[in-house]
């Protein structure tokens, strides 16, 4: 039985996904555990075979650990197979608490043909009998008498890839719970992986927005209107280029201050799409009359218009941030138009 | 290696009466289009080709490495390395026998050079390496027409070209994220980038985020002369470091002078004339306070890249902070595009979008590849060095698992006592039970070296006698390692 959290002792089968002689590829869903707080489903770690079911559908309390299933690998011949015997455990004194090889993964324990040589699957709970021990278990083993092949054949692995711990020698030995060792185990298997879980999809385009339902239908647009007095060396195309700059600008720039509650991403997010219009400019200028400038223009009769005084006015549109950018609007040309020149106040 | 590239001149996108001879556009059909040069594209682009697979590399930057060669980890490392290297010959030649005479100061436009000439040869370095790996670099922007073909929009000598991939892997990186109200110039009010080339040091650097980056760049300038001053909204600096070791880096970088407000949350910052003003609130006062700065760098996070890219031709999913959704296999919702680095989930670092760009290969080329996201180590090179991997105690507290510390400081390690560098600590966090490794803090000289073996105990499952058992060389700053692991259960020699 594998551990789905660091905290499950025990869980039922709810369903087998595969019949004993399937073929399943890594990441078929195996199995469907029940633990205490959730339905799960097992995913095949490798390529195999499912060779023998021990646990059957319905069956509850199984002890983390406790063999559900052999697993083979693609290609073994499965009538060949010698399944090791699944003994809920002699107990010997000594070893009480190693109960039965224990599968660190959420993967049900594999074992594989007796006579083949391919890799140990990832932390199956069976040691991988090439592994050089690291010094601590070496240690332990010797200390307690037991030997390189009982350690290899007995010892439940929770390491990666088959290898043997300091904690899986001790939970031989009965020193410690041998389920501290698949707990740490899926512990850090969860952490290993990307939480690729509960993920919130941004709308593809910003949400419409729903017509205001209780607002009465006939509502004037809002209008805001400025004055603004222009420096005296001023065109009108020039203003016309900084009405425009003022607008875009006003489109761009962020709307709120600065504040914990507000995550820029978010407000993107949620935010009216940038070219949804907000409102529209109507312009119109008090002006004097100015001598043309030079010899060169093209049009020489006609006058040129000197700009005295600007005025703007602005008819909102109902988006919702339509009055804010219509205000930030007024406020960034004034800027502009006082940066173009010096005033005449 | 001889490979053969099938090169076509066809018309695409062009109405006929409009198409004159220059619009020929070139196709190109590769196995692997990798969009992106930096250490995901990069590193994804070299191992596809050298597993055999016919592949190319679209970059729009003009030079390779994306953020982290040109405007992230790489210059970031050479203005700490020499600006250390000043505020020790400033500050401690004295102490260590060696007389200086005349002035010493720092040539600011030579400092910035030598970090340029580094960039420039690394980043040549990895078109050298394209070459010698057979991958066609293409030189400009990348836009999805259609799921297996790219438009490249050239820059420089780049070529125009419709670029066909029977597999694309997306690695576009991340930005600064901007901060609500404060627009950025790069002069007065800069990003990180242009926190790296400023032509004069400021007088104050006022800091907003007291993450790496922004701790970073504060050492920086701290050593060459700034009063700088960190605004951190959380109550900790260091993003998600151990709180202890957050703690004792906010200790030592305030007797190096940087000042530190935590709970401030900044409501403004704008720039008049030539200097920067700003005003933020303590969060335990409620007080608004201000402050004024020649330089105000904005360093409050980084968010994923995918401006130009026109995902939306295609609908790949994307999440509400804007990351590209991708399965356990770096696949998008299109089985052949797969995506890699910042611009996708977990931790924005260059050797995590390194491990993904390896894996993400060889998922193409063997269906399985690995990337063991609790052993990716994070490293502040602040003086002390900061670097960590596995748990901390934060997490393991709130995951119920019972765990046992051991410390040691390097005040009572040899070799940095010899080197007078003694500030900081090693500690591990190890199953209370079995002693297994869950996660190692270093804080100190040569942190971000060490941290490695502690990498490869996590990886192999090693408990702290292991490590506590294994000959480390006399007189190291790693026996300092060695005693903290043995300090978990036993009791250190040295201390
Ligand atoms: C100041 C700073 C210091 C840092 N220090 C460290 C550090 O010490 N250690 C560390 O691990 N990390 C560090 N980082 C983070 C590190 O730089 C990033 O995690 C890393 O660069 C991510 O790699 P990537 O390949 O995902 O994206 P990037 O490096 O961002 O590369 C993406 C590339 O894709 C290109 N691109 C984007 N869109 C297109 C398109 N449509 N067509 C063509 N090309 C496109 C971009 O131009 C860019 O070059 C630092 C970052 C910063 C800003």
């Amino acid at each position: 039985m594998p551990a789905m959290s660091p905290t499950m002792e025990e869980g039922g089968i709810v369903s087998w996904k595969v019949k004993e002689g399937d073929k399943f590829d890594a990441g078929d869903v195996l199995l469907e555990v029940e633990t205490d707080k959730a339905n799960i489903a097992v995913e095949a770690q490798d390529d195999g075979v499912m060779a023998k079911i021990l646990k059957q559908e319905g069956e509850k309390e199984i002890k983390v650990g406790t063999p559900i299933a052999f697993l083979a690998e693609v290609g073994d011949n499965l009538a060949e197979l010698e399944f090791p015997e699944v003994e809920e455990k002699k107990q010997e004194p000594k070893k009480e608490a190693a109960k039965t090889p224990e599968p660190a993964q959420p993967s049900p324990q594999a074992e594989s043909n007796k006579t083949n040589k391919t890799s140990i699957p990832v932390a199956s709970g069976k040691a991988d009998p090439k592994q050089v021990f690291l010094p601590s278990v070496e240690l332990l083993l010797e200390a307690n008498g037991i030997s390189r092949d009982e350690a290899l054949s007995k010892i439940a692995a929770t390491g990666p890839k088959g290898r043997i711990l300091r904690g899986d020698v001790k939970a031989y030995l009965g020193q410690i719970d041998s389920s501290n060792n698949s707990k740490i185990a899926a512990y850090l298997d969860s952490k290993s992986h990307l939480d690729l879980s509960n993920i919130e999809l941004r709308p593809a385009a910003a949400p419409e927005k729903a017509p205001a339902k209780k607002e009465k239908p006939k509502k004037e647009p809002l209008k805001i209107t400025h004055q603004y007095v222009l420096p005296d060396s001023i065109v009108k195309d020039d203003i016309l280029r900084l009405v425009s700059k003022a607008e875009q600008k006003a489109y761009g720039k962020p709307l709120y201050a600065p504040s914990e509650l507000i995550d820029p991403l978010f407000e993107d997010i949620i935010a009216p799409p940038r070219n949804a219009e907000r409102f529209k400019i109507n312009t119109s200028f008090q002006t004097s009359v100015a001598e043309p400038e030079n010899d060169f223009d093209f049009e020489p009769h006609q006058e040129v218009q000197q700009p005295k005084i600007l005025d703007v006015e602005l008819v909102c549109t109902d988006v919702v941030d339509a009055k804010a950018r219509a205000e930030m609007f007024v406020e960034i040309l004034e800027k502009y138009i006082s940066r173009a020149g010096p005033k005449i106040n | 290696m001889l490979r053969v590239i099938e090169v076509q001149f066809c018309l695409t996108n062009v109405p006929e009466f409009y198409a004159p001879v220059q619009n020929l556009t070139n196709k190109e059909k590769h196995d692997i289009l990798v969009i992106g040069g930096g250490p995901g594209g990069y590193v994804a682009a070299i191992k596809a080709a050298q597993l055999g697979f016919d592949t190319a590399c679209v970059e729009k930057r003009g030079r390779l490495g994306g953020t982290c060669l040109n405007v992230g980890c790489i210059p970031s490392k050479a203005l700490l390395n020499n600006s250390h290297l000043f505020h020790q010959i400033q500050h401690e030649s004295k102490s260590r026998g060696i007389d200086i005479k005349g002035d010493v100061s720092v040539n600011l436009p030579k400092f910035m050079d030598a970090k340029d000439k580094v960039v420039a040869q690394l980043t040549g370095g990895i078109e050298m390496l394209f070459k010698k790996y057979g991958v066609k670099y293409y030189k400009g922007a990348a836009s999805f027409v259609d799921e297996h073909s790219v438009n490249v929009d050239p820059i420089e000598d780049g070529e125009k070209a419709v670029v066909k991939a029977d597999n694309i892997i997306i690695a576009t990186g991340s930005e600064a994220t901007p901060f609500p109200g404060i627009e950025i110039d790069e002069e007065r009010i800069v990003s990180s980038t242009g926190c790296l080339s400023l032509s004069e040091v400021p007088k104050r650097l006022v800091i907003i985020g007291g993450g790496i980056i922004g701790l970073e760049m504060g050492s920086v300038w701290s050593r060459l002369g700034s009063q700088v001053t960190v605004l951190e909204f959380q109550n900790a600096i260091g993003a998600g470091m151990d709180g202890e070791v957050s703690k004792a880096t906010q200790k030592f970088l305030t007797k190096q002078g940087l000042k530190f407000k935590l709970g401030a949350k900044v409501t403004k910052g704008v720039r008049e004339g030539e200097v920067v003003k700003i005003e933020y609130e303590d969060t335990k006062s409620g007080k608004t306070e201000a402050l004024e700065a020649d330089v105000l760098l904005v360093a409050v996070g980084r968010r994923p890249y995918l401006k130009g890219l026109n995902a939306e031709a295609i609908g790949l999913d994307i999440e509400k902070r804007g990351r590209v959704v991708i399965d356990s296999q770096f696949k998008t919702k299109f089985d052949h595009i797969r995506c890699i680095g910042d611009v996708t989930f977990g931790p924005m670092l260059a050797h995590k979008a390194e491990e993904e760009g390896i894996a993400a290969v060889e998922y193409i080329k063997n269906g399985h590849g690995h990337v063991n996201y609790a052993n990716i180590p994070a490293v502040m090179y602040s003086h002390p060095e900061v670097a960590w991997v596995g748990q901390t105690e934060e997490q393991l507290k709130e995951a119920g698992i019972k765990y046992k510390v051991g410390k040691f400081p390097f005040i009572a390690n040899s070799r940095a006592k010899t080197n007078m560098d003694t500030e900081g600590f090693v500690k591990f966090i190890a199953d209370a039970e079995t002693e297994r490794v869950l996660g190692c803090h270093i804080i100190g000289p040569n942190a971000g070296e060490m941290i490695a073996e502690a990498g490869l105990a996590l990886e192999y499952g090693a408990s702290t006698e292991d490590i506590a058992r294994v000959c480390h060389a006399h007189p190291t700053l790693s026996e300092a390692f060695k005693e903290a692991a043995g300090s978990v259960f036993g009791k250190p020699i040295n201390f």
